[in-house]
């Protein structure tokens, strides 16, 4: 009878301890350090959760008996059905200002550039050995976006998931640091130090309310596959922008996002078991994350020096860098990259609307790699 | 190998589709704010 107490102790393996450890390492990530604590002290928490031995929040099977844990149950009814990850898109949608980027709509071409990373780490990625679906569940790290690796990843590898998102959120908030060497190591100190005119373009209110609507019109006529998550976007940011709901829109960029933060990474932690993490892919796709993001930041600035070559007013190549999603981490940094190079260069907005590109960028590339990678 | 070519394939097919796309909505949102901006702070309006 006793035994129900201790049979716990004794099965712990050497795999559940090394989990915890992974576990408490991401806490101490997002509580210490402050990496995208919101994401990641969740995921660590219950990866701390479902590696205690009969842990009733996950999935256990008593005398036959399927007992469901509430980590599995949020797991099925937010990601296998794409529920939390649109619901996040909500959210950020409601956050984004998209008036620099309608200022300047030329960062639309590094809003694509710098997705470059996504599709080069998809090659790298089938080179290692996965298949293509979980190739292209690796590579969509390389969108910068949280909840868009998780959509995609949900989708083509379930079993990856867990180190996939860890590898995504992991990687944003080392935006500061892995941009910049790549930045450097790419362009010359003349190229960081040029100059971009600010661009005051005064905004009717009808374009911005205008703007959600007709890039999902446009973006669903181009890549139906994309509707649902550009859809879900763009909704959000129309909440904020149309002027009659701002309580909602309110609710959407603190509740909301709140919410489901917490529970998409309470689920995202119901993947990370022993079984499931401790394994040679593991490390690979931690690697390949690292990867597409240098391979997103280089896309985005080759492509800004390619324009360059064709401009008579050149474009401060560091803003090509910017046209990843991770919002707006990428802007503060080509900001300060340009200030750090000439404090009189004030390259915020101009890396904003490149920024904000990115987001759209993101999705949409999620979006493809679903319809080009979903009929094979 | 075989794996690689098709991820070739639809990499460059995605990464140069997404840029079309985005091209899109550069020429429509420049052609839209046009119509719709009311010109430069402090330039001729």
């Amino acid at each position: 009878m006793l035994s129900v107490f201790y049979n716990g102790i004794l099965s712990v393996t050497f795999g559940n301890i090394v989990m915890i450890v992974i576990g408490l390492t991401l806490l101490y990530l997002g509580i210490k350090k402050e990496y995208e604590p919101a994401p990641l002290i969740p995921i660590g928490f219950s990866t701390i959760l479902v590696n205690i031995p009969f842990s009733s929040a996950i999935d256990q099977i008593v005398d036959g008996v399927l007992h469901r844990g509430v980590l599995n149950i949020f797991f099925d009814i937010g990601i296998i059905t794409e529920i939390f990850p649109l619901l996040i898109f909500i959210a950020v949608g409601a956050m984004i200002d998209f008036g620099p980027l309608l200022e300047n709509p030329v960062m639309f071409l590094f809003g694509a550039a710098a997705q470059f990373g996504i599709f080069a780490t998809m090659v790298v990625a089938t080179l290692l050995g996965f298949s293509i679906k979980e190739a292209a569940s690796i590579g969509i790290i390389g969108a910068a976006d949280g909840p868009t690796s998780i959509y995609v990843a949900g989708r083509f590898a379930k079993d990856l998931l867990g180190p996939i998102s860890v590898a995504a959120y992991s990687y944003m908030s080392l935006v500061p640091i892995i941009q910049p060497a790549v930045i450097k190591l790419l362009t010359t100190r003349e190229e960081r130090k040029i100059k971009m005119e600010p661009k005051s373009v005064k905004m009717d209110k009808k374009v911005k309310i205008i703007f959600p609507i007709a890039v999902t019109d446009v973006s669903g006529l181009l890549a139906p596959s994309s509707t649902t998550l550009v859809g879900f976007l763009m909704f959000g940011n129309l909440l904020k922008e149309c002027g009659v709901l701002n309580s909602i829109a309110k609710s959407a960029q603190n509740e909301l996002a709140n919410l489901v933060t917490i529970l998409l990474g309470l689920s995202i932690g119901s993947t990370m078991t022993a079984e499931k993490f401790l394994r040679p892919q593991t490390l690979f796709i931690l690697l390949l994350g690292l990867v597409a993001f240098i391979f997103d930041t280089a896309g985005g600035v080759l492509f800004a020096k390619f324009l360059n070559l064709f401009l008579k007013r050149k474009i401060n190549p560091m803003i090509g860098a910017a046209g990843i999603s991770a919002f707006p981490m990428s802007a503060r940094v080509i900001h300060q990259l340009g200030r750090s190079e000439d404090p009189t260069n004030y390259l915020l907005m101009h890396a904003v609307g490149a920024n904000v590109a990115g987001q759209i960028g993101s999705v949409l590339a999620g979006g493809i790699l679903i319809a080009l990678v979903g009929q094979l | 190998m075989e794996n690689t070519f098709i991820a070739i394939k639809i990499g460059l097919t995605g990464y140069l589709f997404l840029i079309g796309v985005l091209f899109v909505f550069f020429l429509l949102t420049k052609l839209f704010v046009k119509l719709f901006s009311r010109g430069e702070k402090g330039g001729k309006e």
